[in-house]
């Protein structure tokens, strides 16, 4: 049996219009009124990639999670489109974690957990896009990892992924176990039905703190939130003039060079 | 674990000064002291009646209790009809349902909302209708009408027909007749077709108020593309969206909205239509909520939205009828008892709703009406659903389809 | 398990699971009422909803064997903590027993349970032709509860001041026992007293902590072919008492009480249902009214045969003239005082609140810290005094009082309100310091003046005061309820 562990952080639904957001600078709160936690969308895709080998190979899935007032409702979707168990790294402690100290925590649980095959994440949080704790856990657990993922495989003891570049992709291989940051080229995550909602309130849920999970989240931050605002955007108009289309075309084309976009 | 949840002054202020009396669970006006606050006389325990929650609310603000998932399910398990706000005189409307609003929100964004409803918004984000079903048959409900879309073409008014009646085949009839009379009076009428998209009022009332605002913005880009001054729906959760919450939003601008039972019932009194034909029947009508108490108040207070509850148009509509005999029901029009499915109740405790509409049911049938005519395609479907369940013996009709019967 | 938790499992056994409840969230909205200070609460162990005495006999039997205190609630305005747990109890909602059982028009008179409220007695006496005795309460309030309480009632000058006749009371111990003429099984429900000694009294003014009443009679009052409400208007407040008690002593109403100007403005407010204060209703001294406005009004409940109606009117508005009154014909009042005559009319002739929640539309708009105290004719008249020394002392405008007698002058009750406006937790310290204040202020008036607080106000010295009675009343609550499990929250004994 295939034992695979994906990490899902919960974010606030990064599809909600602009004009909803609100900023507390003082305080350095971002203020979401009236919009849902929902799973990471790249973590949706790694879940996807796992339940796809599920369909394939024997396997167990379980849905790895840390922060801070979790929501179960939300993160028992996992449950619902087909993971079999859910762990919730839950303490006051795990609150507004760097990236590091993410890794650290999430490694350290996987490590209790042990006996694993797989570890899947999305390629980047929605909302912080940091894109460092899949490759940090990797590194903390001393596996080898592969970034940005379109395509998972698994055979005979090896992974076959299939990794984004700017021009097309690589296919690379890795004996398990290992870490995959999987991209949302691999694809969405499949529905779940009300009724699979409602089964998936039978299947188990574990959490545990900071203590339970027996170590000492990292006290000292690596990263810290100097600032937050509503970056201005500004938006200019030019319409390029001349008298033929033929003109004005080659007025744009100009235009563009000295911009230094042709 | 939650972080708690602050109410603003004005809300605390509101939740402290309840005395708990439970007026707000029964209408005045009949000494056979009818409960109307459906989820009170459904689960009879103080805590289902606006004053419970209001208690409630000052004990989540006060940190006494968490945002647990049987506050959650209190919470939602509330029809959102409004009466209680109604008998409760000594608070603002407004109050009642802010808190309502507030509380919802944050429920949402603590993720503890019933799982029904998270799918209704999945499918919402995906297909841009709160039916679960896909977007590509939204424009199906108005095949071979050949009107005009408002997409590729001008049109003067703009029929919004609303997720409901595009996606439940059952109620394309009504939508169709809506279109039909105002054609057949000479109205210059458009349709989006598949290219409409929610209201984002459902949304809103599960307390998904991102969401809405995002369907509030689009929607108003489209008509303001489109020149549309005037919106007329046949549905009522539209018609409190476009009419209130946009302009709670600040989004509604100058738009016109009518209801389509208020514009059928002004066409009628130009003589526009006229309605000849005998419809023999005894009819009582059922108020929605969203067309009377919830779009009411607005107007009531001193708050600066105008909108205004439509209690008179559909009687105006019944009465014009030949050979139909209107008759009302004791709980009517600010005392109206809610079908049920109000609130995103028929999505997440779809027997409660059943039951709510088997009360009203009962009342229509102790009148000896033998239909219940309606304006909003929630109240329809529910009420279809427990007359189903009843094994029959009433009929529901909607408003529109009976004056088209009548031409 | 816990004594709770044995209870628990017992009630599910006696009563359907969709009443009977320990979710936490479900016992939070019985934990808090008008008077809880901010953050500060305590949840019932359960809240259990009979339907019917013997459900009520079967819980009060289990919770006594396990020694689980409970807390009855009723109907109406919870303003004084006088139905939330203080001490973790079961709290007892009786609002499912709301059954009007009988409206006997031969005796004049209707048996009710205790979740039926004023409003509904009144539309179902009033379609029969009766009156119930309406007491200056809220509509929604319990008939049962309030008239245990003693309301202050409308209807206390020309009728008996107490309308309650009969009761059927469960007792901790499990007895069924019915008072009046309810006591002998086939004499019904029509008479408080019998051959012996009157037990309906007891359980007056015991605030749930001798038993549960799950069934009461009352006394209706015939309508009369005329009904009407004289309204006088006095410059001061002595001749308006004066007034009064010549009113109630010579039987001219059924009904009198005096409003003083603050409060009139505030009927103003109920009817508008607008909850900013009248800037007039601010000024610093409420002895003097604003310019143009009565100093306070009399307002008179008059009924009967058209005839005698007309002489009565007239004979009271040569009274009011002769103590330096003034009668103020309806035009005047509707004109100058639309919402005091909208409201009192309402209530005092037709019966029927304006609306359920009128009553407490005052309260919702703002913070109502009051009492209820009566005094001879005399002693009222100190008061009146007493208080606006203490409002100098110790109020911020507004406060307001309202005198109502009580029956052929026996007794006249006093009710001072002061208003506060502000939220919770801006007047927190000062509602506390109100309280303590008020605590004291008892005390002194009782002393000084022979008033006695209407109602007990959770002040556990005042019983000792009484005596020998008080001792006496404790031997018999620890015959009724020896393990002490009725109510001990409210700290009666």
């Amino acid at each position: 049996m295939v034992n695979i562990i994906v990490c899902i952080k919960q974010v606030f639904d990064p599809e909600a219009p602009a004009s909803a957001y609100k900023i507390d600078a003082e305080a350095k709160r971002v203020i979401l009124k009236g919009i849902p936690p929902v799973l990471s969308p790249f973590d949706e895709n790694a879940l996807e990639a796992a339940l796809r080998i599920k369909d394939a190979h024997d396997s167990k899935v379980t849905v790895l999670s840390v922060g801070r007032n979790l929501s179960k409702a939300v993160l028992m979707k996992s449950l619902a489109v087909g993971a079999d168990e859910l762990l919730l790294l839950e303490d006051g402690a795990f609150e507004e974690m760097d990236s590091y100290a993410t890794a650290f925590t999430l490694a350290s649980a996987i490590g209790k957990l042990g006996g694993y095959d797989l570890i899947l994440t999305g390629r980047e949080a929605a909302d912080t896009n940091a894109g460092t704790v899949g490759s940090g856990i990797a590194e903390i657990l001393g596996i080898p990892s592969i970034t940005i993922v379109r395509k998972v495989e698994l055979d005979d003891g090896k992974v076959i992924a299939e990794r984004v570049v700017s021009d097309g992709y690589e296919v690379i291989e890795t004996p398990l176990p290992s870490l995959i940051t999987v991209s949302n080229e691999l694809g969405e995550l499949r529905y779940a039905t009300v009724k699979e909602l409602v089964a998936s309130r039978n299947k188990p849920i574990m959490t545990w703190n900071a203590q339970e999970l027996g170590v000492e989240p990292p006290q000292v931050r690596q990263a810290r939130l100097l600032s937050l605002f509503i970056p201005q955007k500004e938006n200019r108009c030019e319409i390029v003039g001349g008298e033929t289309a033929e003109e004005m075309g080659a007025n744009l084309a100009l235009k563009l060079r000295a911009a230094q976009i042709l | 674990m939650s972080d708690g949840i602050k109410l603003d002054t004005r809300l605390y202020n509101f939740t402290t000064r309840c005395v708990r009396c439970a007026e707000c669970t029964f209408g005045y006006k009949d000494a056979e002291f009818e409960l109307f606050c459906p989820i009170y006389k459904k689960f009879n325990f103080f805590t289902y009646s606006l004053g419970g929650m209001a208690q409630l609310a000052r004990a989540l603000h006060e940190g006494r209790i968490d945002l647990t998932e049987s506050v959650s399910e209190i919470l939602y398990k509330c029809t959102s009809c409004g009466a209680c706000a109604e008998v409760c005189a000594e608070v603002d409307f407004r109050d009642m349902m802010e808190l309502q609003h507030e509380l919802r929100a944050r429920c949402v964004e603590a993720g503890q909302v019933p799982f029904t409803h998270m799918a209704v918004i999945e499918s919402l984000k995906k297909d841009d209708n709160v039916m679960q079903k896909p977007k590509a048959e939204r424009g199906k409900w108005a095949e071979g009408l050949g009107v005009k879309d408002i997409t590729k073409e001008k049109a003067e008014v703009y029929y919004h027909a609303g997720c409901k009646y595009c996606f439940d085949e059952e109620l394309w009839p009504a939508a169709r007749s809506a279109v039909n009379l105002l054609r057949r009076a000479g109205i210059d009428l458009g349709i989006a077709g598949k290219d409409e998209t929610c209201c984002g009022g459902h949304a809103f009332e599960l307390g998904y108020q991102g969401e809405f605002i995002k369907y509030a913005e689009n929607n108003m880009e489209m008509l303001k593309t489109a020149g549309i001054k005037t919106l007329v729906t046949s549905c009522a959760d539209g018609y409190y969206a476009f009419k209130v919450l946009y302009d709670m939003l600040g989004k509604k601008g100058d738009l016109e909205v009518l209801h389509i039972t208020e514009y059928l019932a002004r066409l009628i009194k130009e003589g526009r239509l006229k309605p000849t034909k005998s419809v023999a029947m005894t009819a009582t009508y059922h108020d929605p909520c969203h067309l009377g108490r919830k779009v009411e108040p607005w107007i009531r207070q001193e708050g600066k939205l105008k909108a205004g509850e439509i209690y008179q148009p559909p009687r105006d509509l019944l009465n014009s009828i030949p050979g139909l005999k209107f008759i009302e029901m004791r709980r009517i029009k600010e005392n109206a008892w809610c079908c049920g499915a109000g609130g995103g109740v028929i999505d997440a405790y779809s027997d409660f709703a059943l039951w709510t509409a088997g009360e009203r049911i009962e009342e229509a049938k102790s009148i000896g009406a033998e239909a219940i005519v309606t304006a909003c395609p929630w109240c329809k479907r529910n009420l279809n659903d427990a007359v189903k369940e009843s094994n029959g013996g009433l009929k529901i009709y909607d408003i529109v389809e009976l004056v088209e019967q009548a031409l | 398990m816990s004594d709770v938790d044995l209870l628990y499992n017992e009630l599910l056994s006696a009563f359907p699971e969709e009443r009977v409840s320990r979710d936490q969230a479900i016992l939070t909205s019985y934990a808090t009422d008008l008077s809880s200070p901010p953050g500060v609460a305590t949840l019932p162990a359960l809240v259990v909803l009979p339907k019917t005495t013997d459900e009520v006999k079967s819980l009060l039997v289990a919770a006594n064997r396990f020694k689980v205190p409970v807390v009855p609630m009723s109907r109406g305005s919870n303003i004084a903590g006088l139905a939330v747990p203080h001490k973790g109890e079961v709290v007892v909602d009786l609002r499912l027993m709301n059954k009007i059982i009988e409206i006997n028009t031969d005796a004049a008179y209707a048996v009710v349970e205790p979740g039926v409220t004023h409003h509904q007695l009144s539309l179902a006496a009033s379609k029969k032709g009766f009156i119930n005795h309406l007491p200056t309460a809220t509509g929604g309030g319990s008939s049962v509860a309030n008239y245990l309480m003693r309301p202050s009632g409308n209807l206390s000058a020309k009728w008996d001041p107490d309308p309650v006749l009969a009761l059927e009371v469960v007792t901790p111990g499990g007895d069924i026992i019915r008072t009046g003429s309810a006591s002998f099984g086939t004499a019904g429900w029509r008479a408080r007293y019998g051959p012996f000694p009157d037990l309906t009294g007891l359980f007056a003014c015991s605030y749930g902590t001798l038993g549960i009443v799950t069934k009461m009679s009352v006394k209706l009052h015939d309508r009369g072919e005329e009904e009407r409400l004289l309204i006088t208007k006095f410059d001061s407040f002595p001749p308006a008492l004066e007034y009064m008690k010549l009113i109630v002593r010579r039987n001219l109403a059924d009904s009198v009480t005096f409003w003083n100007w603050v409060w009139n403005l505030f009927h103003e407010l109920m009817v508008s249902k607008s909850q900013k204060l009248p800037e007039e209703m601010m000024k610093e001294d409420q002895r003097t009214p604003p310019p143009g406005m009565p100093f306070g009004i009399a307002s008179a409940r008059l009924s009967g045969y058209k005839e005698v109606v007309d002489a009565q009117e007239k004979t009271c508005i040569r009274l009011a003239r002769e103590l330096g009154g003034e009668h103020m014909p309806q035009e005047e009042i509707k004109a100058t005082h639309p919402g005091t005559w909208a409201y009192l009319n309402s209530f005092f002739v037709e019966g029927i609140h304006l609306k359920p929640g009128e009553e407490s539309t005052m309260r919702a708009a703002l913070w109502l810290p009051g009492w209820l105290i009566n005094a001879e004719p005399s002693g009222i008249l100190k008061l009146e005094e007493e208080m606006w020394d203490f409002a100098r002392r110790e109020a911020k405008p507004p406060y307001m009082f309202r005198v109502l007698p009580f029956n052929h002058a026996r007794e006249f009750f006093f009710a001072f309100v002061i208003l506060i406006t502000g939220s919770l937790d801006e007047e927190k310290d000062y509602m506390l310091h109100l309280r303590s204040a008020y605590a004291t202020l008892y005390h002194e008036l009782l002393a000084k003046h022979g008033a006695v607080m209407f109602r007990f106000r959770r002040d556990p010295t005042f019983l000792a005061l009484t005596g020998p009675y008080g001792e006496l009343l404790r031997k018999i609550k620890n015959l009724v309820d020896p393990n002490n499990i009725m109510h001990p929250g409210v700290n009666l004994f």
